[in-house]
């Protein structure tokens, strides 16, 4: 949209991990722990009038998709009725996800288990593969984050008021509450309530963020250590450690993020479906 | 354009989450790549899974029924043995009892017919015992009367009457008899 040009420009240097992402900073040897999340444009397009460039994030997106379809469609292609360990994974992760709907939306919630799985398998792919080192963590973006707890909240707002017409709202109004508190807790409801999407992305979001950065940050305490000489290089294990201790963190977090932007869904599905509860 | 976007990024304090002229792109992208997965997913992977699943439980289902009617089956096998078995001991019994039971009337009826013999046996020695002591007693009278006659012809010398003789020794027979 705009700038594309000096945008691709600076890809040629970014190439350069040491130099990734800095015009005015060349000089600084280590990467900030904020360049990993720089949006770059790898190809520039614009389609009625929307920009729909292909950039690192578009294409760790597209990266991450195909890996879960080899993952999802390599696992079932055999069908056995005796799992390997492929297929084994791929029906782990249905019947999680399944018994979360389930337990979480109750029976009639089946019908969202296609998207609540998509949605998990999605989150937790692009968290997995924001820890591979050089990649492009998608969900460390709010937009992205936003972008999905926005699909959630319209679509179980529009579900709810599907199912329920105005009866949604009672959703606003527990039921067995004396009446003069409804003038407090009716106001609360519905902050609580749209506040939803706020929370929901931002959760995903600054975990991913502050997960990185607190990566980067320790990597580069490895590299300013190891310039300083023998000692620094000595005491330079100390960061190295954690930063494995990190990376397993993360994992779990990229799990555990995913577990629940993906429950929190199916409970708000939950709200919808019974909204006098 | 361009210097206007590298005064939004460096305002922006350089976090380029906040960068919102990246913001289009990413959504655009993001929903694209989702509705293709999702499409995949729904389409192809679930349904696959669903009916592994599916035809898992069917067949564990079916084992498991197979199983319960192999066991009613040897069940049932083993009632009959042992109805039979317990038939076959209840008739050998009676047939034991029976064979008993016909022993023992035969015995009894042997016993019954010896016994008869042996009564008959008895009654008929009784008879002839009786028969030969009337006799013998038949012929007191006479050894008697001769006896008597002949006395009373040595010491009288009376040529006895015979018949006054042999009379009165039926007269005393007859008392010793009746006394």
């Amino acid at each position: 949209m705009v700038c594309k040009g000096r945008l691709t420009r600076r890809i040629k240097i970014d190439r350069d991990p040491h130099k990734a992402g800095c015009t005015t900073k060349e000089m600084v040897a280590v990467a900030g722990p904020l360049e990993q999340f720089e949006i770059k444009p790898l190809a520039e397009m614009q389609v009625a009038g929307i920009d729909v460039s292909f950039t690192n994030s578009s294409l760790w997106m597209v990266i991450v998709v195909t890996a879960l379809t080899f993952f999802l469609v390599g696992g079932t292609r055999k069908n056995a009725l005796v799992p390997g360990r492929w297929q084994a994974m791929v029906e782990m992760a249905y019947e999680f996800i399944a018994n979360m709907v389930k337990e979480n939306v109750g029976r009639e919630g089946k019908q969202y288990f296609p998207f609540i799985f998509t949605l998990f398998m999605f989150i937790l792919g692009s968290n997995l593969a924001g820890m591979i080192p050089y990649s492009f963590t998608t969900t460390s973006h709010i937009i992205v984050t936003f972008a999905l707890a926005a699909v959630v909240f319209l679509g179980v707002t529009l579900i709810g008021f599907a199912k329920h017409g105005l009866g949604f709202l009672k959703l606003f109004a527990p039921s067995g509450v004396p009446a003069p508190l409804y003038i407090l807790i009716v106001p609360i409801e519905v902050m609580s309530y749209f506040t939803r999407p706020i929370s929901l992305s931002v959760r995903l979001f600054a975990n991913m963020l502050a997960g990185h950065i607190m990566m980067k940050v320790f990597a580069g305490f490895i590299i300013s250590l190891g310039a300083i000489g023998i000692a620094g290089q000595a005491a330079a294990v100390l960061p190295f450690a954690f930063n494995i201790f990190l990376t397993g963190l993360e994992i779990l977090v990229a799990f555990l993020q995913a577990y629940v932007f993906a429950i929190l869904s199916c409970i708000y599905l939950h709200d919808a479906m019974h909204p006098a509860h | 354009m361009a210097e206007a976007h590298t005064e939004v990024a460096h305002k922006e304090a350089g976090l380029p989450q906040l960068n919102i002229a990246t913001f289009e792109e990413q959504v655009v992208w993001l929903f694209l790549t989702f509705i293709v997965l999702f499409v995949i997913v729904s389409r192809l992977v679930l349904p696959r899974v669903t009916k592994v699943l599916e035809e898992r439980e069917e067949r564990i289902a079916n084992d498991l029924d197979t199983a319960e009617r192999l066991r009613k089956d040897a069940e049932d096998i083993r009632n009959a043995y042992e109805e039979a078995s317990a038939k076959a001991r209840k008739q050998a019994q009676e047939t034991i009892l029976k064979a008993k039971e016909k022993i023992q009337s035969d015995i009894a009826k042997a016993q019954a017919e010896l016994e008869e013999t042996l009564a008959a046996k008895a009654a008929e020695a009784e008879a002839r015992i009786a028969k030969a002591r009337d006799e013998a007693l038949a012929s007191v009278g006479d050894v008697a009367g001769e006896v008597a006659s002949d006395l009373v012809a040595k010491l009288a010398g009376i040529e006895g009457d015979d018949a006054a003789v042999s009379g009165a020794v039926k007269a005393a027979l007859a008392d010793v008899k009746g006394a």
